[in-house]
């Protein structure tokens, strides 16, 4: 369970995070939907811990327990990966770090590559690959140990539609196996097919949230919704 | 997963990712090819290498010297030996007397000095001869007096110096070798934006320590390959500097390479503690002038060679308490100087606790500036990274 109350995050004079408070159940995929500069990345930044919230509480727990690093997949917007290493040795490392050891993370590394088409290039470098190659790979490395906290920061970006369609799958199975998906995305159409509940943040503060047969109640669908409340000044 | 196998975990990755057997074998195929070459051309320079030819016009006796062929002639062939000079056909004319010497050549040679020297010595001796005093008489009367030195403990002064050179060497190669790693793995990793996933499977204080001590073991491997090719060229142009640098190194003894090897490690990751948080506020290595930062471990080895000639001055004894000199002053002096155990103690202690916090100081800076892309955060920020760091 992601559970996040009052966070605020402020860079100076600017606030990029006001008092947002948020949950995220097991099971359930939640969208943070705003423009570049909402304070969406912020906010999963502070979740993760990669930055402290200036105010509030931030809560990661499986079950019973409270988080640990294990417990978390991260695909950050600013992609990156060691370009001059093999992708192979690339997704062991991250497994290494996270506990998996290498006998275990083999079989599992070969079968992602092979499910996102890449068996054929896993002795490459990372710099071989094209972009949206390389953002499977860190796909990979998100999903390999198998998290049950997710944060997807803008997941469809960069792919082509058919790939979109592979990570539309591999977020229904993270539902199903009862993970918290936390997903920030602009493509409005899919995230209705993905999403149970979205939030628009503007500003840093949370403008509108609601499961989607709430937000879309009125007839409206995500992207019209999105415009009406982002456009609005 | 302990913190711990975190740290080797990433330490091995780093290592990985930076020492390439190809690599060794390609700088060892270029080394070896530069030592063959230049033992070829000096020998083929040596062999190749014409006698000078030179005319004297002189009642001196020159006598001879290598690589010279002398003609004593005399003076009333002045004008035609000059004629040979200006048509190439004579490498020179040279008329001496007691007084003073005349050379004739077309251009400046390079061989006038061993000429001179020649001449100088042939006037000396009949200036002596003049005064009625031998040759063997002055050099009896200006010999130094043999002098034996008794060592009652330690290794002699020349040898010791020599050692106390090596292993400052030695040290530079690895602080260098070691800095330059981090800088290509801190800066490679923010241009290639692979570090925020990073930060969620890992501390960034496990992700420096993995960084701090991959490229310590990176700087070691270099090391060794370092003094393996020096070691091998250098012996292959003189045999007994092999011997020589090696019976240098052993005449130290075995408590005190403990203690050079550890102000060599302690020191080494005091300097890439300092310089690694520094790296991660760099934005583009190519342009960024924090990437001078380098240069800083230059500092204690310039000042260690500064105090060799001086070992035990007041001024080494400072700066033996002064982490950022004490890596290679403790060493110099325990080489060449008196230091008492106290002070090697009090020296290690203060550098492995600066090391400490500088490591600390380096992860929160590195967690910040890491993230922190298009401009580079001045000190003013990197003091308020360091006040909110948890």
């Amino acid at each position: 369970m992601i559970d996040v109350r009052n966070a605020t995050k402020r860079f100076r004079t600017v606030t990029a995070v006001d008092g947002v408070s948020l949950r995220v159940e097991p099971g359930q995929v939640v969208a943070l939907l705003g423009p570049n500069g909402a304070g969406k990345t912020s906010l999963i930044r502070m979740i993760l811990g990669i930055m402290l919230p200036d105010a509030g509480s931030i809560e990661l727990r499986v079950g019973e327990r409270a988080a640990v690093r294990a417990d978390i997949g991260y695909l950050p917007e600013e992609r990156g990966l060691h370009k001059g290493v093999p992708i192979v040795r690339t997704l062991e490392f991250y497994g290494a770090l996270l506990g998996l050891p290498r006998k275990q993370a083999r079989p599992r590394i070969d079968a992602w590559l092979g499910r996102l088409g890449l068996s054929d290039r896993a002795g490459e470098k990372i710099e071989a690959l094209s972009k949206g190659n390389q953002q499977k790979v860190q796909l990979i490395a998100t999903l390999l140990h198998e998290p049950s906290l997710v944060m997807l920061d803008e997941p469809f970006s960069g792919l082509d539609p058919i790939n979109q369609e592979l990570l539309i799958a591999v977020i229904g199975e993270l539902r199903a196996r009862r993970a918290c998906v936390l997903l920030s995305a602009h493509q409005m159409s899919l995230v209705e097919r993905v999403a149970d509940r979205a939030i628009f943040v503007r500003e840093g503060r949370i403008v509108r949230e609601g499961s989607l047969s709430e937000l879309r109640s009125d007839g409206t669908d995500l992207h019209e919704l999105y415009v009406r409340l982002m456009g609005a000044s | 997963m302990t913190a711990w196998r975190q740290t080797l975990e990433v330490a091995r990755w780093e290592l990985r990712r930076f020492f390439k057997w190809r690599d060794v074998v390609l700088s060892l195929v270029i080394v070896a090819i530069v030592s063959v070459t230049t033992w070829a051309v000096s020998a083929w320079q040596s062999s190749s290498r014409d006698t000078v030819r030179i005319a004297v016009i002189s009642e001196l006796e020159l006598g001879s010297i290598p690589g010279f062929e002398l003609e004593s002639r005399p003076a009333g062939d002045e004008a035609a030996l000059r004629a040979e000079v200006e048509r190439g056909d004579r490498d020179g004319l040279v008329i001496a007397s007691a007084e003073r010497m005349r050379v004739i050549v077309r251009k400046e040679p390079m061989w006038l000095g061993a000429v001179r020297t020649a001449v100088t010595s042939a006037v000396q001796v009949k200036r002596l001869e003049q005064l009625g005093v031998t040759p063997e008489a002055v050099a009896g009367a200006l010999a130094p007096v043999p002098t034996a030195i008794e060592l009652t403990s330690g290794t002699h002064r020349g040898s010791a110096k020599f050692a106390a050179v090596v292993l400052i060497v030695l040290m530079l190669i690895f602080l260098f070798a070691g800095t330059g790693y981090l800088f290509m793995s801190i800066t490679g990793e923010k241009q290639q934006r692979a570090t925020e996933q990073l930060f969620t499977m890992a501390t960034p204080q496990v992700l420096m320590d993995g960084k701090l001590l991959g490229a310590s073991a990176l700087a070691t491997l270099s090391v060794i390959q370092m003094l393996a090719i020096t070691l091998v060229t250098w012996h292959s142009f003189s045999s007994n500097s092999l011997a020589s640098v090696l019976g240098a190194l052993a005449g130290i003894g075995a408590i005190d390479l403990v203690v050079l090897l550890g102000f060599a490690l302690a020191g080494a990751a005091f300097w890439m503690a300092t310089t690694a948080g520094l790296f991660a506020t760099i934005d583009d290595p190519n342009s960024s002038a924090r990437s001078s930062v380098m240069m800083l471990p230059a500092l204690p080895l310039s000042v260690a060679f500064i105090g060799l000639g001086s070992p035990d001055s007041s001024m080494m004894q400072i700066l033996s308490y002064v982490p950022i000199t004490a890596t290679t002053v403790i060493p110099a002096r325990l080489v060449l100087g008196e230091v008492a155990p106290v002070t090697i103690a009090v020296s290690f202690a203060v550098l492995l606790v600066s090391t400490w916090f500088l490591r600390r100081i380096a992860a929160r800076i590195y967690q910040a500036g890491m993230l922190m892309y298009g401009k580079e955060p001045g000190f003013g920020e990197m003091l308020r990274w360091l006040r909110r760091a948890r």
